[in-house]
């Protein structure tokens, strides 16, 4: 059972694992998911992408960000039966792009491209794509806060 | 009688042919006008050409020499070197020589360029060889920048990052003295000290959470374009001009002017200046040799020379007990076990974080302090400190004496307000700092982000916060307004600080110690640690059951019995800050990856009546 105590203005509770069992009766607010002051993720309720969301790093916003926009939308608005596979050109130009800048976009992004290339569709969204390439890319979606990538947004 | 007039009336002078006596004036003023007309027509293209020639002269002199100061200093790229902070250091002194002569003539191009109103600043660029290495001369910098970042820390950095995002191929300009590219500040107080790469003060480079090792620079050299390429770069880019200060604003004509009396006109500003640790006074009034061994700790700079402090000194003192001061102190403490070091802290507070923490916490963080093997000094008012004896002495206001060889003060922050004045813009008298709205504008096309900015929070009211998640988010934030958004601040930024491997807390909101708090705790284990957390170590859980022996002791008395003391009372648990009985702030202490929640109920701000219900949504008793 839980027990408090009180140090002037300051109250302080300790608590079991059992006392923290039951269900917690605390109210929360909805949220509204469409709400425009909130962070949104990576794709607004438009159906638009959003860019500037945290979980794209640097890719849009790099010296290689245009061609990023370029294959990345192609590919999203790609009605194709194998997603993404006209955009062939884009990713190819990307790729081009990137070589430019190793020490941004570290080299192991070739069997990354190759994969997309083949299937077109490395996942039913955006977000398999980019979790594949967050991890080939080291540097680029660098995380600003390191808890930046745990924080749901 | 017409003799007697005819005398009188003999004209004295005519000079005219015309039939009467006005026309021949009329023609003299005219001749009179048309030569002056003549004359000063004469003058005024023999002045001009004058200047011409004069103008195309110094051109040429400062081509000329352009050339020569290049072949003189190749590497001049201020911006573009790596590690920034080595090399451009050493160039800074030999820069300001060859500045300075040309500047009489610089202001003048310049200056000549805008006269005609027209902004295009290819003439006076491509009068200049395109010069790749030279820099000394502004000639070569943009006049222009559609967006102007002054300052170039966190905040700049997410604005830019934002803006390019949400406008492609947006040209984007960073103006900062600083001589290094933008980079993060924890770490040069956290990581990079516990760091077992011995030559971590050149790559600065640290490991994180996740175990990968990155860079404190935000992004490589790479990743920036040079400023003089920003006009002409097709899909626009991100520029830093390094050790250039911006000292006056011009708000009505759009455009500021930097410490070499450049001119860059903006579309749309960022004043992101952060600001200048504060000083002791009776440190300021202590003498050179004081002085000289005091850190103000914020840059990179400072990181190094404190390093090798650390390594050469027997004695560190550090004054403040605040986040900077306490972490410096672990991260130094941490060091004395493997050297003669010796690390003092003292405050005037009872405990570390004493402004932040509820008092019992901060005399049991103070505890933790200790065991990192620093001698911490509380209540502690400098009175004087002096040189003596090649020793720095500090005396206290209640007579102690502490003998060491060098001080680090960490005091606070002063928000850099330089612009103000000239720009016309509000700085706040309770928080300091630009005082801007909710969406953080001060003017029209004029907005402030990070350290430096005093905003509206529509939840918590006005503040000003001076963390690393707020210069993102709000630099973040300040980018998508540049950029049409106007959203206001809304997505509560969070904080955080290990004191050593056993302490270690998240925060988010206001997290004053002088508000009323509720704490919820759990019994600690050997899992609860930020050192377990990234560790993922499963060792044995000791506590769990001495929990339930002793919650069923003080169930057994109606009056709250003090528990069995354990040392790890305050193991974990979740401390709610009130204000007016709504949760405006709230620590997660040892507690991990919820602060989702948190930010949740802050925004929420509701009144709870029973915040252990609301304690539960943590679950603080599972990883």
């Amino acid at each position: 059972m839980s027990y408090c105590k009180q140090e002037g203005k300051d109250r302080i509770i300790f608590v079991t694992k059992e006392d923290h069992e039951t269900p917690s009766n605390a109210e929360l607010i909805a949220d509204d998911p469409d709400d425009p002051y909130e962070e949104q993720g990576l794709i607004l309720p438009s159906g638009e992408i959003n860019w500037n969301c945290p979980c794209l790093g640097g890719m849009a916003s790099g010296p290689c960000g245009s061609q990023f926009k370029e294959a990345f939308s192609c590919f999203h608005y790609s009605k194709e039966e194998v997603k993404g596979s006209e955009c062939i050109e884009q990713f190819r130009s990307m790729q081009e792009c990137m070589q430019r800048y190793p020490d941004l976009y570290p080299q192991e992004e070739d069997k990354e491209n190759s994969s997309q290339a083949e299937s077109g569709s490395a996942a039913a969204d955006g977000s398999g794509l980019l979790s594949e390439s967050d991890s080939a890319i080291e540097v680029s979606p660098d995380s600003m806060l390191p808890t930046d990538s745990q924080t749901p947004s | 009688l017409n003799n007697a007039r005819t005398p009188l009336c003999v004209p004295v002078a005519h000079m005219s042919t015309g039939p009467v006596g006005g026309g021949g004036d009329n023609l003299k003023y005219a001749l009179l006008v048309g030569a002056a007309f003549v004359g000063g027509i004469t003058y005024a293209v023999i002045t001009i050409r004058g200047d011409q020639e004069r103008h195309m002269e110094r051109m040429a002199e400062i081509s000329s020499r352009k050339q020569k100061s290049a072949t003189k200093q190749p590497a001049t790229q201020l911006h573009a070197e790596p590690h920034a902070a080595e090399s451009t250091k050493m160039e800074a002194p030999p820069e300001p020589k060859p500045v300075v002569p040309p500047s009489p003539e610089d202001s003048s191009p310049p200056a000549e360029v805008t006269a005609p109103g027209a902004e295009t600043a290819s003439p006076s660029e491509s009068a200049e060889p395109p010069a790749a290495d030279s820099k000394p001369a502004s000639p070569t910098l943009p006049s222009h920048a559609p967006y102007l970042l002054i300052g170039g820390g966190t905040a700049s950095f997410a604005a830019a990052r934002s803006i390019r995002a949400r406008d492609p191929g947006a040209k984007v300009l960073i103006v900062t003295d600083e001589a290094d590219l933008p980079y993060m500040r924890p770490p040069l107080s956290k990581e990079l000290w516990f760091s077992d790469d011995p030559s971590v003060t050149e790559t600065l480079r640290f490991k994180q959470w996740n175990g990968k090792e990155r860079s404190i620079y935000f992004q490589p050299p790479s990743f920036y374009i040079d400023p003089e390429d920003l006009n002409s770069a097709e899909n626009g880019g991100v520029a830093v001009l390094t050790s250039r200060k911006v000292v006056h604003m011009d708000v009505r004509g759009n455009k500021v002017k930097l410490d070499d009396d450049t001119e860059i006109s903006y579309d749309k500003c960022l004043i992101a200046t952060g600001g200048v640790p504060r000083n002791l006074q009776v440190i300021e009034r202590a003498g050179e040799e004081v002085m000289k061994r005091t850190t103000l700790f914020r840059k990179i700079e400072d990181f190094k020379s404190l390093d090798k402090v650390s390594r050469n000194m027997k004695s560190i003192t550090i004054i403040g007990g605040g986040f900077l001061g306490s972490e410096l102190a672990c991260a130094l403490g941490r060091r004395s076990s493997e050297s003669e070091l010796e690390v003092i802290q003292m405050f005037p507070e009872k405990g570390n974080m004493g402004k932040v923490l509820p008092e019992y916490l901060s005399n049991w963080t103070t505890e933790n302090v200790k065991k990192e093997g620093v001698k911490v000094i509380t209540e502690a008012l400098v009175k004087t400190v002096s040189y003596k004896d090649d020793k720095l002495e500090i005396k206290l206001k209640d007579g102690r004496l502490v003998k060491t060889d060098h001080i680090v003060a960490a005091v606070g922050l002063e928000p850099n307000v330089d612009l103000a004045k000239s720009a016309g813009l509000e700085v706040d008298s309770d928080f300091g700092g630009y005082r801007v709205n909710a969406e953080l504008q001060a003017r029209s096309n004029i907005w402030v982000a990070g350290d430096a900015a005093c905003f509206y929070d529509i939840r918590l009211g006005r503040r000003r916060v001076e963390h690393h998640d707020h210069a993102v988010v709000s630099g973040r934030l300040a980018g998508e307004n540049m950029t049409g958004a106007s959203k206001p601040y809304w997505h509560q930024s969070m904080f955080w600080s290990d004191l050593g491997p056993d302490v270690g807390y998240e925060a988010i909101g206001i997290v004053d110690s002088s508000l009323p708090t509720v704490g919820v705790f759990a019994k600690a284990t050997a899992k609860d640690t930020p050192k377990a957390a990234t560790e993922e170590s499963g060792t044995g859980i000791r506590s769990e059951s001495e929990t339930e022996d002793t919650a069923s002791i003080a169930v057994a008395s109606t009056t709250p019995a003090p528990p069995v003391e354990h040392k790890d009372k305050y193991g974990k648990g979740v401390i709610f800050y009130l204000r007016d009985k709504v949760v405006v702030g709230i620590i997660l202490w040892n507690v991990f990856n919820r602060m989702p929640i948190a930010r949740k109920i802050i925004k929420d701000g509701e009144e709870h009546a029973d915040l252990n219900e609301v304690a539960k949504l943590f679950n603080i008793h599972e990883d």
